[in-house]
């Protein structure tokens, strides 16, 4: 019998909803500071009306305190899936009056590519858009990616961290408590901040000739979608726009530590670093990577449409690392990715479905799963040809030794398949409205494993329904389908629970 | 005194990991280098 949720329920939600809403209001402070400073008072007047709302819906929510704060695992998995939902609604109140947006539902589709780091973008005339504007769709990169749910950890220590943190779709925690982990997973965004601004920066005044403050503007936005994998870029032709091989290498190595998982992270930061290449999903990634850049490469080479070594080198690379890590940024128009026939398809299309590393910013199956999966395979095909009574091992190296359990095995499987599943789902919208199969199949893996490049079908002028399926794509695949499933649940034992 | 270390060691971790990032990213990008070289030839 399903049980109906009770006010008390209700009333954690909501109040857990309401500290949530008041950090997204207090970070959003931060374009208002910059349409201050740019005096541009039209966004102005639609971000004081965005934090208007989220301050007093958090306020709202703060009213309802529970008797008890803490959070059990449906109540955490509710709370991050509606956030998810919640902010990108309530974020694109100043998009929808930019003038920018053909209406609110392209708005919204912006705010949700923005915050779930996928990259696709429904803006027009982006090349003329406000700066604060430009910073509030980059700002939502890097709230998404670090985590705003994670964010509320750092400042709140309240109860029920451990469930708002997996929801969140985290898979490991690095230390002992929730609450320091989350904190250093803001270390190592702010350190990387500081460092990529400065060296993107002076690249773009030194070598590209940017006068200082438009060069800062440049290095921060591209850091935003960079490091949180993303993909937005402050001019419409992505990183085409810069037309530098240092300005692409230095952003390529922005988007591998992106998809870096924290916990690699903290293990270069703080040891054991010997193990670094023991690690199944380092040495998974390594091989798909390597596996989907000779596909593309020489499918490239095969369809003969960059002749020259130097040409090929640098678009099959940069397009191969963006698509791999989930950031979406491009050197070529749309126009252009769309001839990427056959082998060079598949490899980026595989590329963009695998992802990056687990608890990375990036999206996808991810690494982790892909290398459980086939070690589950390896070690099943073994067991059939070894002599009865062998004994395969069954360990595998990820954050220290741990058993491959048939449990794990069957879960990283199932996510994998809805991955399949979902990507399966917009590819077969987009054909039902006329598009190719290969446009159909590289918008929908891109939508759904948030990565962002783009074929030419996501656009102001494609579907409504696609348009909802992608945005559905975008949320679900971010959170890896448990809390969207335990938000499912939720209403469904609202409405037929006794 | 510890707590002086424990910046001092987190720097240098975070250096590690910096030039980590970029060791990956030049092998990658020589990979790519030898395939475009070998199908250039190829083709």
């Amino acid at each position: 019998m399903l049980i109906r949720p009770d006010r008390e329920d209700l009333r954690i939600v909501a109040f857990a909803l309401g500290r949530i809403f008041t950090i997204v209001a207090v970070a959003s402070l931060l374009p208002l500071a910059w349409a201050v400073l740019g005096r541009e008072w039209h966004p102005f007047a639609s971000f004081l009306l965005m934090i208007g709302v989220f301050a007093s819906l958090g306020q709202l929510g703060l009213r309802y305190r529970p008797s008890k704060v803490r959070l059990d695992w449906s109540h955490g998995m509710v709370v991050v899936a509606l956030t998810w939902l919640a902010v990108p609604a309530i974020g694109s109140i100043p998009l929808i009056f930019s003038g920018h947006y053909g209406g609110p539902v392209d708005a919204m589709f912006d705010a949700m590519s923005g915050l779930t780091t996928t990259g696709l973008a429904l803006v027009q005339d982006l090349d003329h858009i406000a700066p604060s504007l430009n910073f509030w769709r980059h700002l939502l990169h890097f709230l998404g990616g670090q985590g705003i749910v994670i964010a509320a950890l750092v400042l709140f220590a309240g109860g029920g961290g451990l469930t708002l943190y997996y929801g969140e779709a985290r898979d490991e925690r690095i230390l002992p408590s929730v609450r320091s982990t989350a904190r250093f997973i803001w270390t190592v965004a702010f350190v990387h901040l500081v460092a990529g601004v400065t060296v993107l920066g002076i690249i773009a005044h030194q070598v590209l000739g940017f006068e200082w403050k438009r060069a800062f503007f440049h290095a921060l936005m591209i850091f935003f979608a960079a490091f949180d994998t993303g993909g937005f870029a402050p001019q419409s032709t992505s990183l085409g726009y810069y037309h530098s091989g240092i300005f692409e290498f230095t952003t390529a190595v922005l988007m591998v530590a992106g998809a870096m998982s924290f916990g690699l992270h903290y293990a270069l930061w703080r040891g054991p670093r010997r193990v670094l290449f023991k690690n199944l999903e380092t040495r998974t990634i390594l091989a798909t990577v390597t596996f989907t850049m000779v596909l593309t490469m020489v499918g490239l080479g095969v369809a003969g449409i960059y002749t020259s070594v130097q040409g090929l080198t640098r678009q099959g690379f940069f397009q191969i690392i963006s698509a791999h890590s989930g950031t979406g940024f491009s050197t070529l128009p749309a126009s252009e990715l769309a001839m990427w026939g056959g082998l060079a398809f598949g490899g980026m299309t595989i590329a963009m479905a695998l992802g990056g590393m687990a608890s990375s910013t990036a999206g996808g199956i991810k690494a982790l799963r892909i290398g459980l999966t086939v070690k589950a395979i390896t070690n099943q095909t073994k067991q059939l040809l070894l002599p009865e009574g062998a004994i395969v091992s069954t360990r595998y190296v990820q954050s220290g030794r741990k058993q491959l359990t048939p449990e794990l095995a069957q879960s990283a499987m199932t996510v994998a398949l809805l991955y399949v599943a979902l990507y399966l789902l917009g590819a077969g919208v987009a054909l039902g409205y006329g598009y190719g199969f290969q446009e159909a199949l590289f918008e929908s893996v891109s939508a759904g494993a948030n990565v962002g490049l783009s074929v030419g079908v996501a656009g102001p002028s494609m579907p409504m329904l696609l348009k909802l399926t992608y945005m559905f794509q975008m949320w679900a695949g971010r959170l890896e389908f448990v809390a969207a499933f335990a938000l499912l649940g939720f209403v469904y034992a609202w409405v037929k629970g006794k | 005194m510890r707590r002086f270390r424990g910046w001092l060691g987190d720097l240098t971790g975070a250096a590690l990991a910096f030039l980590f990032e970029i060791v990956i990213v030049i092998g990658l990008a020589m990979f790519a280098l030898v395939i475009a070289a070998v199908v250039t030839a190829v083709n």
